[in-house]
């Protein structure tokens, strides 16, 4: 090569070199990665339920009141304040003016009517749209003040509206007509700009804000709406030890549900990672049965079950001690929460199978339905230790059924499809009524108990309406009593008979006395056959606290894991 | 030093001698999945009191896992459903293969290539992902595994048999027979079929290995018996989540019990060819 060629070489050469370093001295944009087990089954806010699927809907949009970070506390949010009538059905809420979806459309009283409507009319099978089914009417009184109507008061309702359901879409870009999946515009923080199933989220910060914007919010509000990280990706890995694997390896910023339990106890002590960490869990485990298909129709057999299951063994075996048992559907955190279900009597539960008609040479025969990977990969420990505890009694043989989370979330909701499975909740509001209220009255359909016993309707009306926090107390360690009563083993509990007559003395509202009183002369306190009650539609087990766990890198802050269990992306910052 | 002795050792030893210990591996892992119940130090399904997790001990010479189940118990038993599974599917492709491949080798024509180009399709298909596709649609569990490992091995025992069909039809005492007027059956049958034995023999011992291989990878994937039942690929699924906090002994032992057992059926596999390949023979000669 002739010397000219080789200057002219080494000359791009070293251009092209200062191109690459140069490069690398820009400003490189700040980008936060979460990795996580979850999914996400519909992007549709009125047919989906499940935790990933509306965490995404959070990061992208607002309702009209939120609950405050590191609280219990309800906050303003699209709406900067609001009033209740003194009858407790008509709540007046006052929009905030200059805000705007992510498409550029302007947000107003219409948008907000347009999106609580359409949702409420969708109201998908496998949708959450029940939380808000109490409201009656949306009226816009102006432009930017909004007037909900309840069928009933209900103390419930404002702390009810800081879900999916009842949150603002952008009428330009979602459809009216059918479910959303992934088509929506939200109010930001962030806008979804690619989601690639099984494989990853990704966020852009929204530049019109409004939670950014000085003019509509305080510097204080915007330390809590603000982003403060402008892109997130979130990717989705297969399995706990995956999760692990990125966490530790640096891949992901912040690895949060779910971590297998021995990886929790372990990289609790890895110097690298930063370990945050809910104060409280309010994320229980249960079982449900659909008491409407055989045998589990036989309240008998739900009961013995009840008896039979060996929540220590769960929780020593499958999680080494992290979670803790529980004994009612209302977690401790709750002032409310009573101690109801029975501890394990395997010489009752034989009983109660004999009574039955089941015995050693005519077994019950029955199938668990678990699913492998939504709750992290101890779920099959669960079923295997379920099978053991149960068959210990000698009288049952248990079948394992292990269903992918769509299929088991969509026979869920069909009427003769899943008789008895395994089941998560993590709360959609902080109240007693929603440990309650969703498989014994709201969502006995899409949530799979299938139950018809109006008297836990009662209960539910009471404590909607009782204002009292000593008499709603009350109320509810009745309701909890009832759902879990040993009926009609034992005559009913003179317990509960006076936890009701107790309503009836103290409470002020005429209505709720009502209830109560209907609920004594209702209940068949002797008889032993009837279609009210239907005890024992759901068996707790345990308190979550496995989920509530992340792992991020040590430059990470800003991460809140609260009572709400909600993640809030954009209060996350990297140094 | 070592190694240079092992190697020389090894060059020494013939495929006969494989054979021979392929068989004692083969014959000593069914022989204690056959007397598991009696030799199972625990019960491999329920968890007792003992501690989970425990590294292997005197008194659990494999260690615990997580439920605290007995490693060594779950491995005994854990040979019963691959064996099963492999031998029936293997078995059941045998005899389909065989049928179809003397049936189109012998017919010929437009039959065979009928037949030809639907083995070809089957065959050139990865074979485990067509296993898990026929499981999924059947349903997880033995029936499913079963149907799904002999469809996938159909087609190779169809080479083989055709093969040999193909050639076997033109020898001189088919024809012969032929001539006295045996029909293509009784051919077929006292002819044809009885020389394609040797071949398939061998065809079948590696076969069973591969089996084994897919039925455990179809058990990993959690197209096998449902939880708890003791199986080595699921042990090795589940076992996994388990390394990273350094419990090997979940997923190790299963992984060797699934390994030897196929290198036992491949030794013996190796012993067979050898034993019918004229070519080796006649050099050892």
């Amino acid at each position: 090569m002739s010397l000219k060629f080789r200057l002219i070489g080494i000359g791009m050469l070293v251009l092209v070199l200062g191109l690459v370093l140069s490069l690398g001295a820009l400003p490189q944009e700040k980008v936060l990665t979460i990795g996580t087990t979850d999914r996400i089954t519909e992007l549709s806010p009125a047919n989906s339920y499940d935790f990933w699927t509306w965490h995404v809907f959070r990061q992208t949009t607002n309702g009209l009141v939120t609950i405050k970070p590191g609280t219990s506390e309800v906050i303003p949010a699209l709406a900067k304040s609001w009033e209740i009538s003194p009858d407790g059905t008509v709540y007046t809420f006052h929009l905030r003016q200059g805000v705007t979806f992510t498409d550029g459309a302007p947000f107003n009283c219409a948008a907000m009517k347009w999106s609580i409507d359409r949702n409420l009319k969708l109201n998908g099978p496998k949708g959450g749209v029940y939380l808000i089914s109490m409201i009656k009417e949306t009226k816009c009184v102006d432009d930017y003040t909004l007037q909900i109507t309840i069928s009933g008061a209900d103390t419930t309702f404002i702390k009810r509206l800081d879900n999916p359901p009842a949150w603002a879409y952008s009428p330009q870009s979602t459809p009216a007509d059918e479910f959303a999946n992934g088509k929506w515009a939200g109010t930001g923080p962030y806008k979804m700009i690619e989601y690639k199933p099984e494989e990853r989220v990704v966020y852009q910060a929204y530049e019109g804000y409004w939670g950014c914007n000085d003019k509509i919010v305080t510097a204080e509000e915007k330390a809590i709406f603000c982003p403060k990280i402008k892109k997130v990706v979130e990717v989705f890995y297969a399995d706990a030890a995956a999760l692990r694997a990125a966490t530790e390896a640096g891949e992901v910023d912040i690895g949060f549900r779910t971590f297998n339990p021995d990886d929790i106890l372990s990289m609790a002590q890895n110097p690298n990672l930063k370990e945050f960490k809910a104060a409280s869990s309010v994320a229980i485990r249960y079982l449900v049965f659909n008491v409407t298909m055989a045998p589990f129709d036989n309240p008998l057999v739900r009961e013995a079950i009840a008896y039979a299951v060996d929540r220590d063994a769960i929780v020593s075996k499958v999680f080494g001690g992290i979670n803790k048992p529980l004994y009612t559907m209302v977690p401790p955190g709750f002032a409310e929460s009573e101690n109801v279900f029975p501890a394990r009597d395997l010489a009752m539960a034989r009983d109660l199978l004999k009574q039955a008609g089941y015995t050693k040479d005519n077994p019950l025969e029955i199938t668990l339905s678990f699913t492998p990977k939504h709750y992290g990969t101890t779920e099959s420990d669960v079923a295997a230790v379920m099978k053991t505890s149960l068959e210990e009694t000698g009288v049952i043989k248990l079948n394992i059924e292990s269903l992918e989370w769509g299929t088991m979330t969509d026979r869920m909701s069909k009427k003769d499809e899943l008789p008895f499975f395994l089941l998560g909740w993590y709360p959609d509001f902080l109240d007693p009524d929603n440990y309650l209220a969703p498989w014994l009255t709201e969502s006995t359909v899409s949530l799979g108990s299938f139950t018809t016993d109006k008297v836990n309707k009662k209960f539910q009306d009471m404590e909607r309406y009782e204002t009292d926090e000593a008499v709603r107390a009350l109320i509810f360690a009745a309701w909890q009593e009832y759902m879990a009563a040993d009926w009609p083993y034992e005559p009913f509990s003179l317990v509960l008979k006076a936890k009701l007559a107790g309503v009836v003395s103290m409470t002020t509202h005429p209505a709720v006395r009502g209830l109560a009183q209907e609920a004594i002369n209702e209940i068949p306190w002797e008889s032993t056959s009837s279609e009210v009650p239907q005890p024992v539609v759901v068996i707790p087990l345990w308190q979550n606290m496995a989920q509530m766990y992340a792992f991020t890198q040590p430059n990470i802050t800003g991460v809140v894991l609260d009572v709400t269990t909600y993640f809030r992306d954009w209060l996350v910052d990297k140094k | 030093m070592l190694a240079k002795w092992l190697v020389a050792r090894i060059h020494v030893l013939s495929k006969q001698h494989l054979m021979i210990i392929g068989m004692i591996i083969v014959g000593s892992i069914i022989l204690i999945t056959v007397l598991a119940p009696f030799i199972a130090p625990y019960d491999p399904v329920n968890y007792q009191d003992g501690g989970r997790l425990e590294p292997p001990s005197l008194k659990h010479l494999l260690g615990t896992d997580q439920l605290g189940r007995d490693v060594l118990s779950r491995i005994i038993y854990g040979g019963s459903v691959p064996l099963k599974v492999a031998g029936i599917a293997a078995l059941i492709a045998l005899v389909t293969g065989m049928i179809i491949g003397l049936f189109s080798g012998y017919r010929g024509g437009i039959t065979d290539r009928t037949f030809s180009l639907m083995m070809d399709a089957m065959y050139s298909f990865p074979g485990l992902i067509l296993a898990i596709v026929i499981v999924a649609t059947l349903g997880a569990g033995i029936f499913g595994m079963v149907f799904a490992i002999s469809f996938v091995y159909i087609p190779t025992y169809f080479r083989v048999v055709r093969g040999q069909a193909l050639q076997i039809r033109e020898q001189e005492f088919v024809e012969a027979a032929r001539a006295e007027g045996a029909s293509g059956f009784r051919i077929l049958l006292k002819h044809i079929a009885p020389n394609t034995v040797n071949s398939v023999m061998a065809v079948l011992s590696f076969n069973i290995a591969d089996a084994i291989l897919t039925e455990a990878g179809l058990s990993f994937l959690g197209f096998g018996l449902p939880p708890p039942a003791p199986d080595w690929g699921f042990d090795i699924s589940n076992g996994q989540r388990f390394l990273l906090a350094g419990d090997w002994w979940l997923i190790t032992f299963a992984g060797i019990a699934i390994i030897v057992l196929c290198l036992g059926f491949g030794m013996i596999g190796e012993g067979i060819s050898d034993l019918i390949n004229p070519k080796r023979r006649r050099k050892r000669a």
